[in-house]
């Protein structure tokens, strides 16, 4: 198709008749000198054509710099390279300090009572918790209570038949996976005891991840005692904290509330 | 012409929809629209690459639109080999291995897909630096401060502020600062004009800011033992959540707003646009999408029910997008010039440089910059 001479110059953007020596398209304003003006040519279908396909070596290769072998396996070293070297200073940072949490010989406890109480009374299993007035109660119901403490919480919950041992174990069992990761246990609770029962228990570490999907470093204790058909399980969990007893900066807080149960 | 033999000049025709006169073709290269159809938005056509549809779910011509379609195979490849090295690591219990390697392979990906299109023109260390290094930086602190809020909130069983928190808090947080690093190339370079420049940067910088954040989060469980307990099944899921699903949603969500920040200076006539690419409609999906992840992973505790919905979101949110580059592309500029012949970086056909291929289509925004230099010389 030959190219018309220009007469009517038309705006290449919005397709409205340019004013002779016009700067600008008077309907929406588009430069007018980068703008073709060849006058349209006949309306109607627009004619097929088909333009020629580049030679090879005119193509324009240069958009690739990295050789297509080089893109797959460079992501796979530069991976390998970077999990080993960032999980290599997590383990060896685990190492240093998985060791340093006091579990065994720690100091002799010293037992503050808490400064003000208040209490929860389990009407389905009879008993009588004390607890400090400055934790959060977070759910309760006639078996048990859940509160929440200054930076952990503490649950204490009855339930009947079985032996103390396989409620901990149950207890521990159930814990879902999808949210308690490397759950190890760390230590026993020696003189375990709930109130003037003895009791089992024991002491984990383990990584919570949250609803958040982050994760943080736990320890937490699980204490059972039974008395007649009922059996009551106290678990408590804190922060990891290397410098506590236990790893729990609040072990003498729970240590008091077990020892202030009352089997009525 | 090709092999010194002559050809005709393609004859020219008018353009239906933008009335401009222009070469012959599948597509006006004006405006891109179908010149036998006039149809202006081309659904079956995606301006990046034409011979994708719109509304279709791909990864690497959303994210990565500068890349040719011939390019995109190796990269697909190196999406697929890093997956399978996470899997293989899963299975084999090196769950802290697994966890680096997933959060990893997006973030490199997207370097050596910077590299490859050469987006930072002549400034890679501060175009890296001001998305990658501040978006990780940004990550690295936001995630430290408010990760021990939101334990010591979970630990004390206080769900209702730890709601909150996670939520709304966090995830509003981190989409502002996921922005500072692309807002500085906004405001200290001009010349990075582009609207998919700006998609460039904030999907980089989003990727920085979620590697950093990721390592962070998940660093009580990387410094764990090397071989972990747990499901490889939970893990697998895990894995999949934070090194794929959250990684994109936070590239797209901050792409989103940078490419319609970037395209409302780029297209300053503000005539004919869809309301999908306004700011206001950006900032509005974009924080919309981030609490809702953030609500969601907070109440659903199930893993696999949490990955689907979370799967189901970032499909949506990679389609707007993708309709969102669709149109930012399509954006008429007062550029009008028919350049010389070269051949297309997309298709490879020889046709007139202009802002779209005559003969398939594809927006010469949308080629790597290198190549659209290397076309010009050529010519």
């Amino acid at each position: 198709m030959a190219v018309t001479a220009p007469t009517t110059r038309f705006c290449g953007r919005c397709g409205a008749p340019l004013a002779p020596g016009a700067g600008f398209c008077g309907r929406c304003g588009t430069p007018v000198l980068a703008q073709q003006v060849f006058a349209p040519p006949p309306p109607g279908p627009p004619p097929a054509y088909q333009y020629a396909r580049a030679p090879r070596a005119q193509y324009p290769t240069g958009q690739g710099k990295l050789a297509p072998a080089l893109i797959a396996g460079g992501l796979v070293v530069v991976l390998i390279v970077v999990a080993v070297v960032v999980a290599g200073i997590a383990i060896a940072q685990f190492a240093n300090g998985h060791h340093s949490a006091c579990t065994t010989n720690c100091a002799p406890k010293i037992v503050t009572p808490l400064p003000e109480e208040a209490s929860f009374r389990s009407t389905k299993y009879n008993f009588v918790v004390n607890y400090s007035s400055g934790w959060t109660v977070r759910d309760q119901d006639d078996s048990g209570i859940t509160l929440g403490t200054r930076v952990g919480s503490i649950e204490i919950f009855g339930t009947s038949g079985g032996s103390a041992e396989q409620a901990v174990d149950l207890v521990v069992r159930g814990l879902p996976t999808a949210k308690w990761q490397d759950v190890t246990q760390v230590d026993r609770v020696r003189g375990a005891h709930i109130g003037d029962e003895e009791g089992v228990g024991a002491i984990y570490s383990a990584n919570l991840i949250n609803g958040s999907q982050s994760a943080v470093k736990v320890r937490f204790a699980v204490i059972a005692a039974k008395r007649g058909d009922v059996t009551v399980i106290v678990f408590a969990v804190d922060p990891a904290d290397t410098k506590s007893p236990n790893g729990m900066p609040e072990g003498q807080a729970f240590d008091y509330l077990c020892t202030e149960f009352s089997w009525s | 012409m090709t092999n010194g033999e002559e050809r005709e000049a393609p004859p020219l025709v008018t353009c239906s929809r933008c009335g401009s006169t222009v070469p012959a073709g599948n597509f006006c290269g004006h405006c891109g629209a179908h010149l036998s159809t006039g149809n202006a938005r081309r659904p079956n056509a995606y301006a990046a690459v034409p011979n994708q549809k719109v509304a279709q779910l791909a990864i690497l011509s959303t994210l990565f639109p500068h890349l040719p379609h011939r390019r995109s195979g190796p990269f697909r490849v190196a999406l697929v080999a890093g997956g399978a090295l996470v899997v293989m690591l899963a299975a084999m219990h090196l769950f802290a291995p697994a966890t680096v390697a997933a959060v990893c392979v997006l973030p490199i990906l997207y370097l050596m897909y910077l590299y490859e299109v050469e987006i930072y023109e002549s400034e890679p260390w501060l175009v890296v630096g001001a998305t990658f290094v501040i978006g990780g930086l940004l990550g690295l602190a936001l995630t430290n401060i408010t990760g021990q809020s939101l334990s010591d909130l979970v630990l004390t069983g206080d769900r209702d502020s730890a709601l909150v928190l996670a939520g709304v808090g966090i995830p509003v947080i981190a989409q502002i600062l996921m922005l500072a690093g692309p807002l500085f190339l906004y405001l200290a370079r001009d010349r990075f004009l582009e609207p998919l420049d700006g998609l460039a940067f904030g999907a980089a910088a989003a990727l920085g800011f979620t590697l950093a954040s990721s390592l962070t989060a998940f660093w009580p469980l990387i410094s764990g033992p090397l071989v972990a307990s747990g499901s490889p099944f939970d893990w697998a899921v895990r894995l999949t959540r934070a090194g794929l699903l959250i990684a994109l949603i936070n590239a797209s969500t901050t792409a989103l707003i940078t490419s319609a920040v970037w395209l409302h200076r780029y297209d300053r006539l503000h005539v004919g646009r869809p309301l999908s690419t306004s700011i206001l409609a950006a900032l509005v999906v974009a924080f919309g999408v981030q609490i809702a992840v953030g609500v969601e992973g907070f109440l659903v505790d199930d893993l696999l029910v949490d990955l689907v919905i979370v799967g189901l979101i970032t499909a949506l949110l990679l389609l707007f997008i993708r309709n969102v580059i669709h149109d930012a592309l399509l954006v008429e500029g007062v550029e009008r010039e028919i350049g010389p012949d070269a051949p297309c970086p997309e298709c490879h056909h020889i046709v007139p440089t202009m802002r779209f291929c005559p003969n398939c289509g594809a927006a010469r925004a949308a080629a790597s910059k290198q190549g659209r230099a290397l076309t010009t010389v050529k010519a």
